[in-house]
């Protein structure tokens, strides 16, 4: 799943651009087709990921509900368009302009969601630490010990509950009234416990001349061509959609009246095939990705194994998922 | 040719103090590895603390520390190196990458270099394997192994060591020592290192020196020092390594020139002596009656897609035993006790105390009287500014009322000094928790468990950091408590 994709695995900057590109289309390009496309695409990328079946669960009772919630309200409060339906009391109108608009919004709405699914995989700790040392040098050593030391301080305030609760005085184990008691205790446990070790902590980068110096920020990803490649690809893909929808080639409008071009015989242009074609691909690229390095694999592959597939009983367990039930190998002693 | 270090009569003072430093004389030769010992509290870290510029304390000194004029620095690389005790409290950043990168980073070497010398001390010390990990995954002694690498990558002329091993367990200590040994063989860096185990030690150390209460009493080769140490009848015998002090029994050091120091030597030596064997060793007697703690088919793991981490564990304690649980790193020694102590469910299996099912112990019942753990941490126990206040604590206050967790007819305050007689703390009874030695915080600790006067006691890992002293105290506080139970 992740473990094979090349985007996950990409430079953090063509990640960032990437979605950034493709969470402000679905924010403030509103044409239909591009933001069906982009809810399919950005499904079938987090699926790929992460599984069809947490996907659709999610779409299918948090996203779609919430789509539904949202498409019935904006009508309700707003009363824009030329096309009424339903005439209310106080003289305002459900129009069809505000139940399609409506539901257009519930659709940004659900393509954000479903592209934060993968931001959630894609962008792990390590490139935030990394696009944060690029604006702030000093930020990225201050994160870097944030996510040192939060999961360090969880399992110290873990330790320090048992401890108390061996005393029989955990705050579930006692009466009602003395239970911010207990929670004071164990606070004031973890804070000096805390202090304390933080001295030992300034300690250890001090001796390592902390502070002497102008400090330099060692940075583990490398921008390789490939990753300009990319990058100059977002980047242009990104100018031709923006350049078909400024002169309303690609253009959807709901107020006052319903207007979309750029599909359908009807409105087709060079440059409104240009905008579909860019954005096509712009929020397929993961996928496309993907695709492309698992035909290179199939055609350079094979090449090098000459023995034949055995079954699986024979196979020795190659990653960590399938080491964990084979007990035998382990790593290193210390 | 000169030492690398020359320290001459030096005498050190913190502010408002006696003097902690008494005219300590050291010089440490080039690419050899000093051993410095001595009880806790003789002023070895004070001592080590001095020769970094970077962590020195503040105090009134006389005396000097000349390094040698042929130790040039260059500019990405520093000169002293230390590494501490506690592993998990020097490491900075939560990967291991950026850990070995962080003291290149400070030094402002730039990118291509840091890559290239994180690279090379990642292959040499085996760290390459797990270099893409989180900080939180790795055990005790590899963590360990990343501070020394992550100070090792600034090439220092020197590397202080203060106690590296008192928190691993014995298998990765020893790993620890002899992936120093082969720095030092490898690299030619001069180590100086103050250590408890001398086991490993002691036989690899080119020069080792003695601590007492601020003065460096002995200095010399080993054998040297341990003759020091016999004639003085020093409490610290019981550091050196088994077939020293067996050596020292039988022969009482009338010959000193091939003290065996390793067992490979003592075996040798042994050999060569016709010395009366003990027929046998009397086995231990065998317990009657019931279990007091019966444990059948525990199975336990900590998520629900995991491994197990025990696996069908059968366990018969009886009364008025000790009963020692040992095991190697990650075999689920503590697990097994956090089970007996309730602090985790097993998913299958069942423990009975006393006859009862320890699932239908109330809380109270059960923690108060019955059961009482010492937990690994003992600084996760303490909660009060003073050990007297601590103990008060623990059964609730100075008032003299009862309380479920003191139902004692026993004033409160016989019941605390007499807990503090128990375990030798009626000296430190207005000092700081945080301000005690490791050996004195794990005795708090203990008396804080015993004051609830607990039926079972569990202790996990209660001589982690101990000297040979203190674990003895330790030991006899605890024999001393089920013994008068």
């Amino acid at each position: 799943m992740i473990q094979r994709d090349s985007f996950a695995h990409s430079h953090p900057l063509v990640n960032a651009l990437y979605y950034v590109a493709v969470v402000g289309i679905a924010t403030f390009c509103l044409h239909p087709v591009i933001l069906i496309m982009s809810y399919l695409a950005a499904m079938t990328y987090a699926a790929s990921l992460r599984g069809w079946r947490h996907v659709l669960r999610l779409n299918l009772t948090f996203v779609i509900p919430g789509m539904l919630i949202v498409a019935v309200l904006n009508p309700t409060f707003n009363h824009y368009g030329v096309t009424p339906l339903v005439v209310l009391n106080d003289g305002n109108s459900i129009t069809v302009e505000a139940i399609v608009y409506g539901v257009i919004l519930a659709l940004s709405l659900a393509v954000v969601i479903n592209w934060f699914v993968s931001i959630n995989l894609v962008m792990t700790r390590d490139k935030f630490v990394y696009l944060f040392g690029r604006i702030l040098p000093v930020g990225s050593l201050v994160l870097a010990m944030v996510f040192r030391f939060v999961p360090l301080f969880q399992r110290q305030f873990r330790t320090i509950r048992h401890g108390q609760q061996s005393l029989g005085r955990a705050p579930r184990q006692v009466r009602l009234w003395r239970r911010p008691h207990a929670w004071v205790t164990i606070w004031s446990i973890m804070l000096t416990w805390a202090l304390e070790n933080a001295i030992t902590t300034a300690d250890s980068m001090k001796a390592r001349g902390y502070g002497q110096h102008h400090r330099t920020s060692f940075a583990i990803y490398r921008m390789r061509t490939r990753e300009w490649l990319l990058v100059g690809l977002i980047l242009l893909l990104t100018v031709l959609l923006v350049v078909s929808i400024s002169t309303h080639q690609l253009m959807a409008q709901y107020n006052p009246t319903i207007m979309v071009t750029g599909f359908a015989s009807a409105h087709l242009t060079p440059l409104s095939m240009l905008g579909l074609v860019a954005a096509t691909v712009l929020v397929w690229l993961p996928l496309i990705l993907r695709l492309f390095a698992a035909w290179r694999w199939r055609k350079v592959g094979h090449a090098g194994t000459a023995h034949a597939t055995l079954p699986d009983y024979f196979r020795v367990p190659t990653t960590d998922s399938q080491r964990k039930y084979h007990t035998t190998q382990e790593g290193a002693r210390l | 040719m000169t030492d690398l270090l020359t320290v001459t009569d030096f005498t050190f003072a913190y502010p408002d103090q006696p003097a902690t430093l008494k005219h300590v004389d050291l010089s440490l030769p080039h690419s050899q590895i000093t051993l410095l010992f001595g009880q806790s509290g003789s002023g070895k870290t004070t001592l080590l603390r001095q020769l970094d510029p970077a962590l020195r304390p503040t105090g009134t000194h006389t005396g000097t520390v000349t390094w040698s004029p042929d130790v040039t620095v260059r500019p990405h690389q520093l000169q002293v190196g230390f590494v501490q005790q506690h592993p998990d409290t020097q490491i900075v950043t939560d990967k291991v990458w950026h850990e070995l990168a962080f003291g290149l980073e400070n030094l402002g070497v730039p990118q291509d270099e840091i890559r290239v010398r994180t690279a090379e001390m990642a292959a040499y010390f085996g760290i390459h394997q797990w270099f893409h990990r989180d900080v939180s995954t790795l055990s005790g002694g590899q963590k360990q192994l990343l501070n020394l690498a992550s100070v090792m990558v600034l090439r220092p002329a020197l590397l202080i060591l203060d106690e590296p091993t008192a928190q691993l367990d014995p298998i990765a200590a020893d790993d620890f020592i002899h992936t120093l040994v082969k720095l030092n063989q490898d690299l030619g860096t001069t180590i100086l290192i103050a250590e408890h185990r001398l086991d490993a030690v002691l036989p690899l150390a080119d020069q080792v020196a003695l601590m007492t209460r601020g003065e460096i009493t002995v200095a010399g080769s080993a054998s040297k020092v341990v003759q020091a140490l016999y004639a003085d009848h020093h409490a610290l015998t019981a550091e050196l390594p088994a077939p020293t002090r067996v050596y020292a029994a039988t022969t009482g050091l009338r010959r000193a020139d091939n003290l065996p120091l390793t067992i490979k030597t003592g075996q040798q030596w042994l050999a060569n002596q016709s010395l009366p064997v003990a027929s046998h060793f009397a086995p231990p007697a065998e317990p009657a009656g019931k279990p007091l703690i019966r444990a059948r088919d525990l199975w336990f793991r900590y998520d629900q897609d995991g491994p197990d981490v025990l696996r069908g564990v059968n366990l018969d304690v009886y009364g008025g035993e000790t009963l020692a649980i040992v095991g190697g790193n990650g075999s689920g020694k503590s697990t097994l006790l956090s089970l007996l102590g309730r602090i985790y469910q097993p998913y299958r299996g069942h423990i009975n105390l006393a006859g009862k099912r320890l699932a239908r112990y109330a809380d109270a019942e059960l923690y108060h009287h019955n059961l009482g753990v010492l937990p690994q941490d003992p600084q996760s126990l303490f909660v009060r500014s003073t050990v007297r206040e601590d103990l008060y604590e623990v059964i609730d206050g100075h008032r003299q009322r009862t309380t479920p967790a003191y139902d004692l007819e026993m004033s409160k305050d016989a019941a605390v000094s007499g807990m503090a007689d128990l375990t030798g703390l009626t000296d430190l009874l207005d000092r700081h928790p945080y301000d005690l030695s490791g050996g004195e915080q794990q005795r708090l600790a203990l008396a804080k468990v015993l004051l609830l006067r607990p039926r079972v006691l569990l202790l996990d890992e209660p001589t982690k950091g101990l000297d040979a002293v203190n674990k003895g105290q330790l030991g006899t506080s605890s024999h001393n408590y089920t013994k008068r139970a």
